[in-house]
């Protein structure tokens, strides 16, 4: 019982996510007919009473044990049970507005799990959560997965609130439609939050296909649109190829040491190649098993060759969607790839993988550039721009090991741990979140008003809305790298790791990348800017609340170009703790 | 009592380069919150924040420890050091030596008198100015910093507001220059950043704290056993301290800049608004050489013994004096004309650090001081004639000498101080230079190059006599042009202090030498122990 509660704890902010859901859900239920009101009230005093005896238990429970800080437990369910008044109260003064209401309601809770997130990061960095298994093994609530689940709901938190602003969600056939979309956003959150935390084979697999199926149906809830529904289509196909490639890798690991924990499959792993037992049929095996789970990782961070849904998907998705995938999903993926690579990346044949890496580092940010050169949908842009930016952040992945060559046989073999490898990964995800946000809250706030996403529409807009055009250029610095942007410290952590690692050649490569991704970066700041001024200065008025969170984003960046010492800390944290495997 | 309240007082304050490097940033911030409409507003707050900056560099010059053995010894004055980022021993480290003090009068002075320069600037004067300042944040960050990463930061800053003064405000063809500027600079920032890491991860081998300290880094480099000579990474087998070496030099080389990567300096002066012809060519270029002689020599000093790399590092000054001389020979577009001839003149700077001797170090640093000077002023002489008649076609030009005298007479300054006529200030660096190429013991090449650059001067006579004769002298051929009024005051007090300079340093250039004597004293002893 006191581990079943221990554990409840750890996954609080899902829990809550979870509770957002349910929600949703409800309002929805009861907008849809008054008839249905009757089934509403009874969940939610059901719901209610049982909150407010799961808090009496836990706060119980926790007098009792005084393990972790006595009020652990309180916040999550007090955070359910205030949506829920929240809900009652809000909905009854704004009827006919509930777009907002059900965008500040996924606000509020994420805000709450958020918190929640907060007690239990505190712990872990403190060191005070020594153990952090959960759940048999299943789950491994260390600082990476506090990190990134932290960044899933900064993600999911602005992506919900430019969803309140989108305004294909505003009007028309897809009004009704915020409700799904929404939902299917904190479903890809919570998978994905879940994703991180993991190291059992068959439970990444469930959470990776969570995550993506809600992702699959984000990417075409814009009905009556084509772009949107072949959106749908193509990341379904192609996701579920990777899939199935990746659950072919697994079962091959599993057929191979019997086990689905990775610490366990690891053990197995060098043991038998301590023993010489892997010889060329068993390493072969051995390579197509991590090669094809490997596969799916590609997929979801959109590498080349696994990159071929991104444009497509990126452009016909709703705009808050491709942020999610751009930032969140992405994070997300690179996340669970780290404790993949930290565990598997030099056991057997890992070194040889690792070096394939390298080159589809190389070969992912050459093409993601030279691509996006030639682009002049934004969001189409976007989306090459983020398969550069995953070969970037391979490059960190890469960098986790120093792989040595025996000059006389040729055998790779890699060596010790080189955690900046993750920092530097992490670190970037960081800055690529929120700038990437930013981005795309920047197209959503100029299609908004030119009803376009071409960069020959967006003229001299900067002109017009100063402060916004003000930001896009600093998310777009940061994008391309340039000081005092937290793009730049992403950057120089990924050279740094890199060439640590003796990847020095692949840096050289990644440096002239970030040259060529100069141009169609500020190919946007020339059409907002450079463009179009000797029109009327006539500033564009209104969307105060969405031009702060834009400005609110663009100051984090500046603050993490900067002041980026307190993050690299942490996560210099988590990169130590990673060592432990 | 007083006493400790004073004292309370300075302690709390920022030390004098930081009020000189960030003066311009709270102007910045000051005129993003006044009302676009307020544009005399906006243009006072600027006129006031560079020259904070200004008053304190003349401070900083007044007070500068001439002579002393301090200064010969690598000291620096007025230093802060404080920790930035401690995961990665980044320090705001800021201080400056003999050759920083001159050039950060000169960066100053350049930024105040582009502040009356831009006055009747109307199209989006907040922007401007703004991005002015931001500008100017940048130039004198890198004059002052010690720590590398404070450096390289500085240095990327300056790239932004660059970008959009020129794109935005700039000439007809500005998108393809602004861009052109861009590409070319963050190109040799990113070798510059990636040879800086490889640097700093070499510095940290064995027992040692990695650094980005230069004068820490610099000590390490003389030391024939420290690891920034023998370790760190080879790059597709070449080694480290010849391809970091090689790296830093292309990334300042193209801010110099020199053939053949010049290219973006003619498109982006050409297109820039006046006042910022004026920064680019008085102190944007220096940052080039600056660099080098701050960080990149002073850290492949072994690699400045070689005498390959005094053959390629004297004949791409070479090369640069004659090429850029010829092409703006070429020239029928005033603008263009001088900015080529900016590229021949830091062709010395090149030239006279090759020599790797007292002279040859103490003329390129003079040179670039007077090239600021005589740069500066061309370029205002040029933005005259151009607000007026609306082109820059010398051959439309002529017979403006008796219709605007007094604008002939100071122009005349900027072009002779320009030639190099003895008694101006273009005169000390390159005799400097030339003596330095000549007596130089560092390769027997020297002495070629020292005999072609001295034809450069020749060529460079050629071409800005030709010019007084084309836009000055002979009869008027535009009658529109005797309705041009006289020099404004305003445009007269943007081009007399650097006239006035001009002729004090060619007169008594060791107010100029005794500054940067020491310092570059020092910074021999550490790039060639020998001398």
């Amino acid at each position: 019982m006191a581990d079943y509660f221990r554990d409840l704890i750890a996954i609080g902010p899902e829990l809550i996510l979870c509770g957002t859901l349910l929600v949703v859900l409800l309002v929805d239920l009861w907008r849809a007919g008054r008839d249905r009101a009757s089934v509403w009230w009874i969940a939610l005093i059901v719901t209610f009473v049982s909150c407010l005896a799961m808090v009496q238990i836990g706060s119980l429970y926790h007098q009792a044990e005084a393990k972790v800080d006595g009020m652990a437990l309180l916040p999550e369910f007090l955070a359910l049970a205030s949506v829920y008044t929240l809900v009652t109260v809000c909905e009854s003064y704004y009827r006919g507005r509930d777009d907002w209401l059900l965008g500040t309601i996924v606000l509020i809770g994420t805000a709450l799990a958020g918190y929640r997130l907060w007690d239990l990061g505190v712990d872990v960095f403190s060191g005070l959560d020594q153990e952090t298994a959960y759940w048999g093994a299943l789950i491994e609530g260390d600082g990476l997965a506090i990190f990134l689940r932290a960044l899933g709901l900064f993600t999911l938190f602005f992506c919900a609130l430019f969803a309140i602003f989108y305004k294909p969600f505003l009007k028309g056939i897809n009004r009704n439609g915020v409700m799904e979309w929404l939902l299917c956003l904190i479903g890809a959150t919570l998978g994905g939050m879940f994703l991180v935390q993991t190291t059992n084979l068959l439970f990444l697999f469930l959470a990776l296909e969570m995550m993506s199926l809600c992702s699959y149906l984000q990417a075409g809830m814009l009905k009556g649109d084509r772009r949107s529904a072949e959106a749908g289509l193509k990341y379904v196909l192609y996701g579920s190829m990777a899939s199935a490639f990746m659950l072919f890798g697994f079962s091959l690991l599993y057929a191979f040491t019997g086990e689905l924990n990775f610490p366990a499959i690891r053990e197995i792993l060098i043991g038998l190649s301590a023993d010489g037992a892997i010889g060329d049929a068993e390493g072969l095996l051995l390579w197509v098993a991590i090669l094809g789970s490997l596969t799916g990782f590609a997929y979801k961070i959109s590498a080349v060759p696994f990159h071929f849904w991104t444009p497509d998907v990126y452009e016909g998705s709703p705009t808050p969607t491709t942020a999610f995938l751009a930032a969140g999903s992405k994070a997300f993926s690179f996340g669970i790839l780290i404790r993949f690579v930290v565990l598997l990346g030099d056991v057997g044949y890992g070194a040889r993988i690792l070096e394939l890496l390298a080159w589809v580092a190389a070969l992912t940010m050459t093409y993601g550039n030279l691509a996006a050169l030639r682009q002049s949908n934004l969001k189409r842009l976007f989306a090459y721009s983020s398969i550069a930016h995953a070969g970037y952040m391979l490059m960190g992945i890469v960098a986790l090991f120093v792989i040595t060559k025996d000059t006389t046989s040729g055998q790779l073999t890699a060596g010790s741990l080189n955690v900046d490898g993750a920092k530097a990964v992490l670190f970037y995800l960081l800055a690529y979140a929120i700038m990437n946000l930013g981005a795309f809250g920047v197209l959503i706030f100029l299609a908004n008003r030119t009803g376009s996403e071409e960069i020959a529409d967006i003229h001299g807009m900067g002109w017009k809305a100063p402060m916004v055009g003000g930001t896009m250029i600093v998310f777009l610095l940061s994008l391309t790298g340039v000081p005092p942007t937290a793009g730049f410290f992403g950057k120089y952590y990924l050279f740094v790791a890199a060439i640590q690692s003796g990847y020095g050649w692949l840096v050289v490569v990644a440096g002239l990348n970030t040259v060529i991704s100069l141009v169609y970066y500020f190919r946007i700041a020339k059409a907002l800017f450079l463009r179009g001024e000797e029109e009327a200065f006539v500033e564009i008025q209104g969307g105060k609340v969405f031009s702060l969170a834009l400005l609110f984003l663009a100051l984090l960046t500046i603050y993490f170009g900067i002041f980026a010492g307190g993050a690299t800390e942490l996560l210099q944290e988590v990169g130590t703790s990673l060592q432990s495997r | 009592m007083l006493a400790n309240i004073l004292q309370a007082v300075q302690g709390s304050l920022p030390g004098p380069l930081s009020l000189l490097t960030f003066a311009p940033l709270l102007g910045m911030l000051v005129i993003l919150f006044l009302p676009k409409a307020k544009t005399e507003a906006i243009k006072t707050v600027a006129a006031c924040a560079t020259f904070i900056p200004l008053a304190i560099s003349i401070y900083l010059y007044w007070a500068y420890d001439r002579g002393s053995i301090g200064m010969t010894a690598g000291n620096m004055m007025w230093t802060e050091q404080v920790s930035w980022i401690k995961a990665f021993n980044v320090e705001y480290f800021v201080g400056v030596d003999g050759l920083s003090v001159p050039i950060l009068l000169l960066s100053t002075l350049l930024f105040f008198i582009a502040v009356f320069s831009s006055w009747n600037i109307n199209k989006g004067v907040k922007g401007y100015f703004a991005l002015l300042m931001l500008l100017e944040v940048g130039t004198n960050g890198c004059f002052v910093a010690l720590d590398f990463f404070l450096f390289y930061v500085f240095w990327e800053v300056m790239l932004l507001p660059m970008y959009f003064l020129i794109g935005i405000w700039g000439g007809a063809r500005r998108e393809y220059a602004a861009i052109k500027f861009f590409l070319y600079t963050f190109f040799g920032g990113v070798l510059m950043l990636i040879a800086l890491v490889a640097i700093y991860m070499a510095s940290g081998s064995g027992d040692a704290e990695p650094t980005f300290n230069l004068l820490k880094l610099a000590e390490m480099a003389k030391d024939p056993n420290s690891p920034l000579l023998l370790g760190g990474l080879d790059l597709f087998g070449w080694k480290f301290l010849s391809w970091t070496f090689w790296f830093l030099f292309i990334g300042f080389a193209v801010k110099v800049p020199i053939v053949p990567l010049h290219t973006w300096l003619p498109d982006a002066h050409v297109e820039a608004p006046t006042p910022i012809s004026v920064i680019l060519a008085g102190i944007l270029l220096k940052l080039g050489g600056y660099g080098m002689l701050r960080v990149n020599f002073q850290l492949g000093g072994s690699m400045m013994q070689e005498e390959t790399t005094i053959i390629i590092i004297g004949g791409i000054g070479v090369v640069s004096i004659l090429y850029g001389a010829f092409v703006a020979m070429a020239q029928t577009d005033f603008k263009k004309l001088v900015a080529y001839s900016s590229v021949s003149h830091m062709g010395f700077v090149l030239l006279g650090v090759a020599a790797l001797n007292k002279e040859g170090m103490n003329g390129a640093a003079v040179q670039m001081f007077t090239h600021g000077l005589s740069s500066a002023l061309m370029f205002l002489v040029v933005g005259v004639i151009y607000d007026r008649a609306h082109h820059r076609d010398m051959n439309r030009m002529g017979g403006i000498g008796l219709l605007m005298p007094r604008y002939t007479g100071w122009a005349m300054i900027g072009v002779f101080a320009s030639l190099g006529l003895p008694g101006l200030a273009g005169f000390i660096g390159e005799i400097l230079v030339l003596i330095g190429a000549f007596n130089s013991t560092a390769s027997t090449s020297m002495q070629i190059y020292a005999v072609l650059a001295a034809c450069g001067l020749v060529i460079t006579a050629g071409y800005l006599l030709w010019t007084v004769q084309r836009v000055f002298m002979g009869p008027v051929t535009d009658e529109s042009f005797k309705e041009f009024p006289d020099l404004t005051p305003r445009e007269t007090f943007t081009q007399v202090p650097f006239a006035i300079l001009c002729i004090i340093i060619g007169v008594l250039p060791f107010l100029l030498l005794n500054v940067f004597d020491g310092s570059l004293a020092h910074l021999l002893t550490l790039i060639n122990p020998a001398n």
